[in-house]
């Protein structure tokens, strides 16, 4: 065993704080009561699968109906498009933000930040209150280890991805004290794109066939 | 390797999580304070306008009536006011509402989403929470297990009411339970109830119904150190502030609840409200009755405005009670944490092996008091006290006195060393007694106490040399 060799216990602990600083971040409360889709409806359900950086997020005034309320909009910049032709800019406008001391928040959903790099499921042109297929369960932030520079998939909750098919599952940490779900092997995001692929181009000859 | 590395560290990262969430609720919070955002009003105004299905056969008014009263009979700083109404519903128009429709502000539901609750906060308070449910699906009212494409709309709602008191799901923070599980857990399941899980949370923010226990000061349960620390939980809501209660932290507060714990020696108490729902004011007394406490310490906010939790530290004396006052800064209310941690004094506390003694004795004498104690390798200091004042240079274990009408008293010593301080007994100095003589009274024939002897005693004592002499020359004997 090797865990105290000096370059991987930079590493482990480059990833640790990576993960320190995962884990305080404010998770949100999920008030929104969602099914959570299978990865094949999700992946059917999404006009666009885009891996994304956060560019802006924007909080301003709409109005609705004589109603005024807070919406943000998010600027994302593509990094890669796994399905559908998404325009590039990707903009999604999201219900809900901060603007001063006034804040309106869908409980639940997940948040934007500058510089967060994400797996995105994206309803299209459709208007929907939260563009993003079954709300939380179409994000999924990547988490990178320093040293080799491979990006890791998590859930909107902070939870490690082990497989595309757990997309379904519901979002939960492990109990305090227990061991978190060891056998299971973290997901890169290179892989979860690949099954994503592979699952869009087996839904497409199916189509053609029918 | 690197995958076993990274499983481990992922692993590391989730029992974190865990453990950082390890409570079933979390809160929407201030981003400045860290506290959750609460509804600040006791009243929740809420309009319930669901209506029923086409046929009229279910009504999901009443259905989402009975999920408030749930809430309301175990929660006390808040109670949901119901009404019903029909029309449309408006998101933000400072009433709370719950309603069926297909969009939110506008936006289509996703086909996924069942209900969605949105809350409208202006700094640290809320001020407006609406829950829509999804009127593109199917919704029932009934009991038991979820039957597969029909939604209980009393479970739901008594699920969405939840979040807008301010819980999350528990099973999501790491939490595991044995059945029924807890309606906050993100899935339905056949449990239909609020469970105890479900009640702590929601009493954390907002209490139960009724004042606590020790609301009052003769009330004030004791505190069990075990190694050193403890911790305890209670709430301030429908606490009340008692007449002549001192303001603690200077805040007039109003909503003190009271602890006790009696120091087991010296040492020094560092106490503090981390873990609490509001913003508290923390005051430590001695004393007996609630009007007269002499105040030791207290403090307000640990980052005054920021962090606003109470901490303070302060030094105990042991076998003295000390009383641990909470309140709610300008009467804020919650679940309270109080946690103590208290660290002995470091040394040996004295031990007197030899008391000092009184002393009854003759104006003038010299005096010694004088005390023998022991206290391990540990320093000792000594303050001789008279009539429990402490006299000025009087330090050593030897106390030298001259008896005299000025040193006459009552005479003690405090021994200390950093462990603690004890003090020997109580000893006197006392004069003896002026001696009273009955003296002849004086005449003109001089003699008596203190004058020249008489004639009389002169006359006599020469007969009785001529009466020798006389007997001498009789016997013929040389002389003297």
């Amino acid at each position: 065993m090797s865990y105290c060799h000096p370059p991987q216990t930079m590493v482990s602990r480059q990833l640790i704080c990576l993960g320190l600083l995962l884990a305080l971040l404010p998770r949100p409360a999920s008030a929104t009561m969602v099914d959570a889709p299978d990865i094949d409806s999700l992946i059917s359900q999404s006009d666009y699968i885009v891996r994304a950086v956060v560019q802006a997020a924007t909080p301003e005034w709409r109005e609705y109906a004589g109603q005024r309320y807070i919406s943000t909009k998010v600027v994302l910049e593509i990094r890669e498009v796994i399905k559908g032709a998404p325009p590039s800019p990707l903009v999604l406008n999201l219900i809900g933000g901060r603007i001063g001391e006034d804040e309106l928040v869908l409980e639940g959903l997940p948040r934007f930040h500058v510089g967060d790099e994400q797996i995105l499921f994206v309803h299209g042109e459709q208007r929907k209150m939260f563009p993003l297929v079954a709300l939380m369960h179409g994000v999924y932030p990547l988490i990178r280890e320093a040293k080799s520079g491979e990006h890791y998939v998590l859930r909107s909750n902070g939870q490690a991805l082990s497989s595309a098919e757990d997309v379904s599952k519901p979002m939960i940490a492990p109990a305090a004290g227990q061991p978190a779900d060891s056998p299971a092997r973290p997901l890169t995001a290179t892989r979860f794109i690949r099954q994503i692929r592979e699952r869009v181009a087996a839904a497409q000859l199916s189509a053609r066939e029918k | 390797m690197k995958n076993s590395r990274l499983r481990v560290l992922l692993s590391l990262l989730a029992g974190l999580l865990a453990v950082v969430s390890a409570w079933s609720f979390a809160y929407l919070t201030n981003a400045s304070t860290g506290l959750p955002v609460k509804w600040p009003d006791p009243a929740f105004p809420l309009r319930i306008m669901l209506g029923t299905n086409p046929g009229g056969t279910i009504d999901y008014n009443a259905a989402a009536q009975a999920a408030a009263q749930d809430w309301n009979a175990v929660i006390g700083g808040i109670q949901f006011q119901t009404t019903t109404a029909t029309g449309t519903a408006s998101e933000r128009n400072r009433v709370n509402e719950m309603v069926f429709a297909a969009n939110v502000f506008g936006e289509a539901f996703d086909t996924n989403t069942i209900a969605v609750a949105t809350t409208f906060r202006i700094g640290n308070s809320r001020t407006e929470g609406d829950i829509i449910f999804n009127s593109a699906r199917n919704w029932g009212v009934y009991n038991g297990p979820t039957q597969s494409g029909l939604l209980d709309l009393k479970r739901v709602a008594l699920h969405e009411l939840g979040h807008v008191l301010g819980l999350d799901h528990p099973n999501e923070a790491g939490q595991t339970f044995p059945p029924p599980l807890p309606i906050m857990n993100s899935r339905a399941t056949s449990n239909d109830t609020l469970t105890p899980d479900d009640i702590t949370g929601a009493q954390n923010l907002y209490g139960p119904p009724g004042p606590p226990p020790n609301n009052n000061f003769a009330n004030a349960p004791t505190i069990t150190l075990t190694n050193n620390t403890a911790t305890v939980t209670g709430f301030n809501t429908n606490a009340t502030k008692e007449a002549g209660e001192p303001n603690h932290a200077g805040n007039a507060g109003g909503h003190s609840v009271w602890w006790k714990l009696t120091a087991p020696s010296a040492g020094s108490f560092s106490v503090d409200t981390r873990g609490s729902y509001s913003d508290t004011t923390l005051g430590v007394y001695t004393g007996n009755a609630v009007g007269s406490l002499t105040p030791i310490a207290s403090n307000d906010d640990i980052n005054p405005g920021i962090v606003q939790a109470s901490t303070l530290t302060f030094t105990a004396t042991g076998g003295v009670t000390y009383f641990f006052a909470v309140d709610g800064f300008d009467g804020d209310v919650s679940g309270l944490t109080l946690n103590l941690t208290f660290t002995p004094a470091s040394g040996t506390l004295p031990t007197i092996t030899t008391q000092p003694f009184s002393v009854t004795t003759a104006a003038g004498s010299s005096v010694v008091f004088s005390v023998t104690a022991t206290a391990g390798t540990s320093a000792i200091t000594y303050q001789w006290q008279l009539n429990d004042t402490a006299i000025a240079g009087a330090t050593n274990s030897s106390l030298n006195l001259v008896a005299s009408s000025t040193t006459v008293g009552s005479y003690s010593v405090i021994i200390s060393t950093s462990a603690g301080s004890v003090v020997s007994s109580t000893v006197t100095l006392a004069l003896n007694p002026t001696p009273i003589i009955n003296l002849p009274p004086t005449t003109s024939r001089g003699g008596g106490g203190g004058g020249a002897p008489s004639h009389w005693f002169f006359g006599a004592l020469s007969l009785l040399a001529l009466a020798r002499f006389l007997r001498r020359e009789r016997r013929g004997a040389s002389p003297l």
